[in-house]
């Protein structure tokens, strides 16, 4: 038990300055994992990696919204002034729809960093900051419940997506108290759409046809014979980034370089053969027609046939029986469509879809081909109480058999499941109609026109396969009801249930006990 | 094995040890000794590295507790003061779990156990749960964890606490047993089981070392020193003077039985006292007491000798330390 | 290897200390009662007609998130302040195990018992199956989003309970922690309105708008789990270091 104090020192266990070099190592410790908490997370926080694990994926954006999230190089801010009253029917439907989609606006923000939401607002809540805000973005009072998105230098360019283009609202019954019910969510294409518009510059040109009669840039009067005039279509290629430029074909040798698509819409007066061939050279280059059919033959017809369209003779009229009245109608209301097509297969989960073409020239696929096919995407259906008759002049009192006819078809190359290696594919695609009154300015706002023709021309543009992905329906899931499921769902829950685990706790408890 | 070089500790301003140093070899049985609060218990929390001291070093099995605790904790096993084992586990899994702890291997963990459920003589409580276990098992159950890995060195803080007689027999028996062949720390304010048990005694008061000696020595040095306890009735001081004045008497405590709760003798209306008086020798005192008594005319009601506890040592040892 | 057996070897026992103490199955046997009355009631009458699965299942949860309040503090509150209190501590400590393991040890256990309290719902949601179709997207969201918060929480109890010696007391601060992050989003209304940043950071930090806005609706956005699981590891590493402090204190 003899011990030096110099070999006490040299192996002490405990001392005072082991002690605190023991606490400054915690302190620095702790510093540390502060200090990389608030890194890792820092930089986390800026780049979010969403999961959607919905069913249907109703929060995943689609390959194509994302890729064009890509194109935005430039920061885009996003103004939402909501206003809720709370007794105002319509007021709820849209903030139904404005609280899905700003979910949905979430995963823009979480995929692209450069999309901020500048401003949130409450209009009632906060009435002094929506006016700020209005007069620092220039917006108008009643610019409410809607997303607005802003780009450019001094927010020159700006894009507004309304709950109408986010949502198809069902009509009620009486305006003052019923909510319209949301027929269905197409948030994504609207907001994606919205962005591209505001981000593209460059615009596509799409020529109208104008010195055959056709519907009119600047219509000479209200009364002008054909479908009038087509300023709100223009408009509406517009917001769409297209742009719509008049084209004289009197004399022309060819279609212009950068003619996106082609629409002869509601001529009146006869093709010559050089026109039809200069048409003709631009179909076979791979162009994109539209041709809307006037009440006339004008000699396209057979340029049609050449792509695998016949036109028949006479026109369709409807006659509605009803135990009151039977009329007919010069207005065909086509509801039939192809649900496979491209183009019209987004309509599956629209409530109602119909647009509404005055006395149309029925269509027939078949003709020469080419190799095409003409598929029909739009038809007149006769059922009870309504009819379809092809008649020589509108007011004929001689009624043929009422039928089915093809209003519209679409073309395009068909290519085989196994190309043969010599096979040549070609970009070209035609729509026609049987009528053109549809995109006037008197009708193109109704029913579902304009829906129609816009994805027609997506589809001739070749965006088909984009503006369907998307637009998920939100399917409501309901639980059954039934009496016997009743008792059920009432004793499972609350007894049987938490009974079992009672009864297991017991148990335990019990066979521990002994 | 164990080795404890100047080890201090406080806690705020009590001062628990003061640079104690002992050092316990192979195969002895080292009875730490006490009264409570003396630092036994903080020395075993040190010595097994649950807690830091202020200084000094302390090894075990030559290593480090503070550096290499781990080291020391594997080759030591550990019985605390009150055995707080788990309450809701039957003895055999708690003793399972511990075994897993311990790093006993998987093929060794089965006879492990048995091995120590036998050799603490407790196989027959091994399916019950600890929280209905009387005290006496839930220490065996305690030691048969210390015992569980085979460990070279075996902490046990107050383990006859609680044991009754018979209990405390067989303790000290498995205790012999198993000391044979490892290094035992034992505290304990019980001198009768350090005379016993161990081979080399500690002494501690308040936090220093008072005695280190072989249980032999310490044993012809106290062990037969006593005192006598007598209660009588009558004047205090001429009963004081008189007990002073036997031959042999070395000191004379005297100590009012509570007025009141006691009876007052009728006779004399005086109250008992309770007189203890040390002896310098050896000398059995109570035929003197007795006689002094007589002659006084006083009553007596009660004489008794009484072997000298720890305390009394303790008392002697520091007064002896201070002179 | 032989470290990770010696936390098992913990995770062991506290799995038993849960199981075969009453509390567990008290809280078990509560959160079920409550829950399924409520679920009785919005499965029956609370969604109108016809009843929508979606917002029984939304509802459920929107109820149910106020379990996250006590659960943790009830599960870790007993884990270090009751060795503590009863010395045993002193026993654990004293084995061959370092603090690391324990701590891990003690830790998956409540996890792994939050997790079973929270998987007794599941019954409910297959009757929902039986009955109709539900999407299970924003189930398993919520599933993924509960476990994760509960890494953090339980973390936070865990850290709780090793720094008092009372169960009571630990139970109150895990609570008055849970509370805080509970109650952040009331504090996006302090914030002034064009502070987006720092609205955007309460958001990212306040759970409560993470199940409002993602798990409820099916989105899993791996920043939180992220978020919710560094905090975790910081909480644990101080509740090691806590554990640890006797040492240098």
């Amino acid at each position: 038990m003899e011990m030096t104090g110099k070999k006490t020192a040299a192996r002490a266990s405990f001392s005072t300055r082991k002690r605190w070099s023991m606490r400054l190592s915690f302190l620095v410790g702790l510093f540390l994992a502060f200090y990389s908490l608030f890194l890792a997370n820092g930089i986390v926080f800026r780049h979010p990696v969403r999961i959607d694990l919905t069913e249907e994926k109703l929060l995943s954006l689609s390959r194509d919204s994302l890729e064009r999230l890509k194109l935005i190089t430039e920061p885009v801010e996003v103004v939402i002034p909501t206003l809720l009253l709370r007794d105002n029917p319509d007021h709820l439907a849209q903030h139904d729809v404005l609280t899905r989609a700003r979910l949905l606006l979430s995963e823009y923000l979480a995929a692209q960093p450069l999309i901020q939401v500048a401003a949130e607002v409450d209009v009632l809540e906060h009435p002094d900051r929506w006016e700020r805000i209005r007069a620092e973005y220039k917006l108008e009072s009643s610019q409410l419940n809607r997303f607005i998105f802003f780009a450019g230098k001094g927010r020159e360019r700006r894009q507004t997506v309304t709950p109408n283009d986010l949502a198809f609202f069902g009509s009620v019954r009486d305006p003052g108290t019923d909510v319209p019910e949301v027929k269905a969510f197409r948030g994504e294409r609207a907001i994606t759409s919205a962005l591209n518009r505001l981000v593209t510059v460059d615009r596509r040109a799409v020529y109208f046809t104008q010195d055959k009669g056709e519907a009119q840039f600047r219509p000479t009067s209200e009364k002008a014979v054909g479908v009038g005039g087509i300023r709100v279509l223009l408009g509406e290629l517009d917001s769409q980034g297209l742009e719509g430029r008049p084209l004289s074909i009197t004399g022309l040798r060819e279609i212009p370089v950068d003619c996106s698509v082609l629409v002869i819409a509601g001529a009146s007066q006869i093709f010559l053969p050089e026109e039809l061939r200069v048409i003709d050279a631009y179909l076979e280059r791979g162009g994109k027609l539209l041709v809307a059919l006037g009440v006339r033959r004008t000699g396209i017809e057979s340029c049609l046939e050449d792509w695998g369209v016949r036109v028949l003779e006479g026109q369709v009229q409807s006659y509605i029986d009803t135990p009151l009245s039977k009329t007919s109608h010069a207005v065909v209301a086509a509801r039939q469509f192809s649900r496979s097509h491209p183009a019209t297969s987004i309509f599956v989960n629209v409530p109602r879809f119909e647009v509404q073409l005055e006395l149309p020239r029925p269509l027939v696929p078949g003709g020469k081909g080419k190799g095409f096919d003409a598929a029909p995407i739009l038809s007149a259906v006769s059922h009870r109480g309504v009819d379809y008759y092809l008649v020589g002049l509108p007011g004929s009192r001689e009624l043929p058999k009422p039928a089915d006819f093809d209003l519209v078809l679409a073309v395009s190359q068909v290519i085989p499941e196994r190309p043969p290696p010599e096979f040549q594919r070609r970009d070209t695609r035609l729509v026609v109609t049987g009528s053109a009154t549809f995109l006037g300015d008197q009708y193109f706002l109704r029913s579902s026109n304009r829906d129609f023709l816009m994805n027609c021309l997506r589809w001739l543009l070749g965006d088909e396969v984009r503006s369907t992905e998307g637009g998920t329906e939100w399917t409501k899931r309901t639980l059954r009801t039934d009496p016997s499921i009743e008792r059920y769902l009432f004793w499972v829950p609350i007894f049987l249930l938490p009974g079992i685990f009672l009864t297991a706790g017991v148990l335990v408890y019990h066979v521990r006990r002994t | 094995m164990i080795e404890v070089l100047e080890l201090s500790k406080s806690f705020g301003p009590v001062r628990a040890l003061d640079k104690v140093s002992f050092r316990a070899e192979d195969g002895q049985i080292l009875g730490f000794l006490g009264p409570n609060g003396a630092g036994k218990s903080t020395t075993m929390r040190i010595l097994t590295g649950f807690l830091p001291g202020d200084s000094g070093s302390v090894r075990v099995g030559g290593h480090d507790v503070c550096s290499e605790s781990l080291r020391v904790r594997q080759i030591l096993g550990y019985l605390p003061e009150g055995v707080p084992i788990y309450p809701e586990m039957r003895v055999s899994e708690y003793l399972r779990f511990r075994s897993r702890l311990k790093g006993v291997s998987r093929a060794d963990r089965r006879g492990a156990v048995a091995q120590a459920l036998a050799d603490t003589h407790i196989e027959d409580v091994a399916n019950r749960v600890i929280g209905t276990l009387s005290r006496g098992y839930r220490q065996r159950v305690g030691l048969a964890d210390a015992l569980l890995a085979k460990p070279r060195v075996l902490v046990l803080d107050e383990p006859t606490v609680g044991l009754d007689p018979e209990q405390v027999r067989q303790f000290r028996q498995l205790l012999k047993e198993v000391g044979r062949d490892r290094t035992v720390i034992l505290s304990t304010h019980i001198l009768s089981e350090v005379e016993i048990v161990c081979s080399h005694v500690v002494i501690i008061h308040k936090g220093r070392i008072v005695a280190r000696d072989t249980a032999q020595s310490l044993r012809r040095k106290y062990g037969a020193a006593e005192r006598t306890v007598a209660e009588i009735s009558g004047p205090l001081s001429e009963i004081v003077c008189a007990l002073g004045k036997i031959e042999g008497v070395a000191r004379v405590l005297s100590s009012p039985l509570s007025p009141g709760v006691e009876p007052v003798d009728a006779s004399t209306r005086f109250g008992y006292h309770r007189f203890t008086l040390e002896a310098a020798q050896t000398d059995d005192l109570r035929e003197a007491v007795y006689r002094a008594v007589a002659r006084g005319g006083w009553t007596l009601r009660e004489l008794r000798r009484e072997a000298i506890t720890l305390e009394d040592v303790f008392v002697e040892i520091v007064g002896g330390e201070r002179t | 290897m032989s470290g990770l057996l010696k936390a098992w070897a913990i995770f062991l026992r506290e799995m038993g200390a849960y199981f075969f103490s009453p509390i567990a199955w008290i809280v078990i046997f509560l959160f079920l009662v409550i829950n399924g009355s409520m679920f009785y009631a919005f499965s029956s009458v609370l969604t109108g007609q016809p009843r929508q699965i979606t917002m029984v299942v939304e509802s459920l949860f929107e109820f149910s998130i106020f379990w996250i309040l006590p659960l943790s503090p009830i599960l870790t509150m007993r884990l270090f302040a009751e060795e503590k209190r009863s010395g045993s501590l002193e026993l654990l400590m004293t084995a061959p195990v370092t603090e690391f393991q324990v701590v891990l040890g003690k830790f998956v256990a409540a996890q792994a018992f939050y997790t079973i309290v929270w998987a007794s719902l599941l019954p409910l949601l297959v009757m929902l199956e039986v009955l109709g179709d539900p999407d299970w997207g924003p189930i398993w969201a919520l599933y993924v989003g509960l476990f994760f918060l509960g890494l953090l929480t339980n973390a936070m109890g865990l850290l709780a309970s090793a720094s008092t010696r009372n169960q009571l007391v630990s139970a109150v601060l895990a609570l008055s922690g849970n509370l805080l992050l509970f109650f952040l989003q009331m504090g996006q209304s302090l914030v002034p309105e064009d502070a987006l940043e720092a609205r955007r950071w309460i958001r990212f930090l306040s759970f409560t708008s993470h199940f409002e806005g993602e798990y409820s609706r099916g989105i899993v956005d791996l920043r939180y789990l992220f978020l919710y699981a560094s905090l975790a590891v910081f909480f644990l590493f101080l509740a090691v270091r806590t554990v640890e402090a006797r040492k240098w204190r």
